[in-house]
């Protein structure tokens, strides 16, 4: 009997040690020169597809494999573990992580949201003869979000309080993307924040009431952040920060635009022309401080932090606009 | 008072004392483990045993006496889902044991009723959670409706077997004894099958807490569920980690609860006696 309860204690012991204790490992060396290193991925990402299929990731001596996470807060965990190098995470996920004190440095900017004069790529959707007709109308009412806490939730809840609305006077309800227009047609919820390319076929059932993306300054919809001690350790951050830099270039020559989507309609078996109909976000792989420095701010408004920390040390000078 | 008579119930308590931490020690060993380890790998993820409690008093027991010192952010994610959990587990309690009680009493019920009962009870309830969403909406229905539904079959399958199971020859002696209906389910077969009974609705308890926690991680706007997964976006895991340790608790309190019960309601019953429970 006590060497059973003795086992368990060594058992626990042990269990706290290999939770815990796993870190960024480093990346490791290939044979051909080239570094290989794992990123997280919530899918198909068009820089990704790009940089994959024409080779940007190669020609800065990246061997990059994608790895599946289930949100920001699960990448920042696979960076710190050790099971990926570079974890996709929106800028408030980053800040929120980097001032819980985890060891983490933003690398690289990717997405950040589109302002006017382009086309909102956002919306705060409501039912098409709702009643609802402004952002005070939402007072008390529910709103569909794809994560509780997560980006959509903060620039809404920023939207709501810049028109006057207490968002705690708000419910955001966790619904999956696919299922948000269905509950609002519905009547579950009264409200949804998705991106127009979510809309699916619902684009005449639904109106938007405002992009709150574009009601706010520039916001990092995507980051990218790793471990401290990984970022010390090579230079492969840095090379694929550059990766990343040129990629967004490329993109945002018109001239590649046809290309761009034929690449990522084969990962989302989309149809191109669909998916250069649909409203982009826009890309940018520097890290303007200023603007994750507001972003901070709006947090604090919000209360979901208690005050702002000094960004300074957490982007990596080399990712700096 | 002679000296003797002192110290027997000093001797007493001595001996609960003792009793206490015999029982005691593997877990207080493990939370010292727990604080050691943590404090030497420092992880974020899984603070100190020391930063756990402090968080579990500041979310949960920060109030005033008057409040019972519970906390506001107590009434706003605890209450709820313990208001959703007696809801659900209540009624699969009364149909359940009712079911349970018809089918096992009325053969040909029990006959045809056996596979759809057999079919419900290999659905894993988590599955219906987006068929919930759609039939209840984002209300405490869909919790209350997930909670009763994952509690239903322990109970009906517990309170089935129990009915049947009633010794035949009770069974018989009653009969010949001319017993009203009303008389036989109250003095034979409602304390025959209530053994049973009771273990399908300890069974439950558990399962109620897990679907209490998973249907309110999802399309909740308030909860222990809810809460928790916040906490988690936020990256508050010395938060996180308090309403698990709460959730241990309200797990520990309603099986002391039920036992309670339980040992009331069947004293007569020789499993539940303390001197036969040793013994198992």
């Amino acid at each position: 009997m006590n060497t059973r309860r003795t086992g368990a204690v060594v058992a626990l012991a042990a269990l706290l040690f290999t939770s815990a204790c796993g870190g960024a490992e480093g990346a490791a060396d290939n044979a051909d020169g080239t570094t290989k290193v794992s990123v997280t991925t919530f899918g198909c990402e068009i820089w990704n597809t790009w940089a994959i299929g024409k080779g940007v990731y190669s020609k800065h001596r990246l061997d990059v494999e994608l790895v599946r996470s289930g949100g920001g807060s699960a990448a920042v965990a696979a960076v710190l573990s050790g099971a990926a190098d570079f974890g996709y995470v929106n800028g408030y996920t980053a800040i929120n992580a980097y001032n819980t004190g985890f060891p983490i440095q933003m690398v690289s900017g990717v997405n950040v949201n589109a302002l006017p004069p382009a086309k909102p790529a956002q919306g705060v959707f409501v039912g098409k003869d709702s009643p609802i007709k402004a952002a005070a109308d939402l007072a008390g009412k529910k709103i569909a979000v794809n994560e509780i806490n997560g980006i959509n939730q903060i620039v809404t809840a920023s939207w709501l309080k810049a028109n006057g609305v207490e968002p705690d006077s708000v419910s955001f309800v966790a619904l999956p993307f696919t299922e948000q227009i269905p509950a609002v047609l519905s009547g579950r919820v009264d409200a949804a924040q998705l991106g127009y390319s979510l809309l699916g076929n619902n684009n005449d059932n639904v109106r938007s009431l405002a992009d709150p993306f574009a009601s706010n300054d520039k916001i990092y919809i995507a980051t990218y952040v790793a471990a401290k001690s990984f970022v010390g350790k090579g230079d492969a951050a840095k090379r694929f920060h550059e990766a990343i830099t040129e990629t967004a270039q490329q993109l945002n020559d018109p001239a590649n635009k046809d290309e761009a989507f034929k690449l990522l309609s084969e990962c989302q078996k989309v149809p191109a022309e669909t998916l250069a109909a649909q409203p982009q976000n826009a890309l940018e792989a520097a890290v303007d401080v200023a603007a994750l420095d507001r972003m901070a701010q709006q947090m604090v408004d919000l209360k979901m932090l208690q005050k702002k920390p000094d960004l300074g040390p957490f982007v990596t000078d080399f990712a700096r606009s | 008072m002679s000296g003797q008579a002192l110290s027997r119930p000093i001797a007493t308590s001595a001996l609960a004392v003792g009793r206490g931490v015999r029982s005691l020690w593997l877990l207080a060993l493990l939370l010292v483990v727990w604080e050691v380890a943590a404090r030497m790998v420092g992880s974020l993820f899984v603070p100190p045993v020391s930063q756990i409690f402090g968080a579990f008093v500041d979310t949960w027991l920060s109030a005033s006496p008057s409040s019972l010192f519970l906390s506001s952010q107590f009434r706003a994610d605890v209450l709820p889902s313990l208001v959703r959990l007696g809801l659900g587990y209540g009624a699969a309690t009364v149909l359940g044991v009712g079911l349970g009680i018809l089918i096992g009493v009325w053969r040909p019920a029990g006959a045809f009723f056996n596979p759809l009962i057999r079919l419900g009870m290999s659905v894993p309830v988590t599955a219906l959670l987006p068929i919930a969403i759609v039939l209840f909406g984002i209300t405490s229905g869909m919790n209350v409706f997930l909670i009763a539904l994952g509690c239903l079959w322990p109970i009906l399958i517990n309170t089935y077997d129990g009915v049947r199971g009633i010794d035949r020859t009770v069974v018989t002696a009653a009969r010949s004894l001319r017993l009203t209906r009303r008389r036989y389910f109250l003095r034979v077969l409602l304390p025959g099958a209530s053994p049973a009974i009771f273990a399908g609705m300890r069974i439950s308890i558990g399962i109620a807490l897990v679907l209490m926690v998973i249907s309110e991680l999802y399309a909740a706007t308030a909860g222990l569920g809810f809460y928790i997964v916040s906490q988690q976006r936020l990256f508050q895991f010395p938060q996180l980690w308090s309403a698990i340790v709460l959730l241990a608790l309200l797990g520990i309190l309603f099986n002391a609860i039920f036992a309670l019960v339980e040992r009331v309601l069947l004293r007569w019953h020789r499993n539940v006696r303390p001197d036969s429970a040793e013994s198992h």
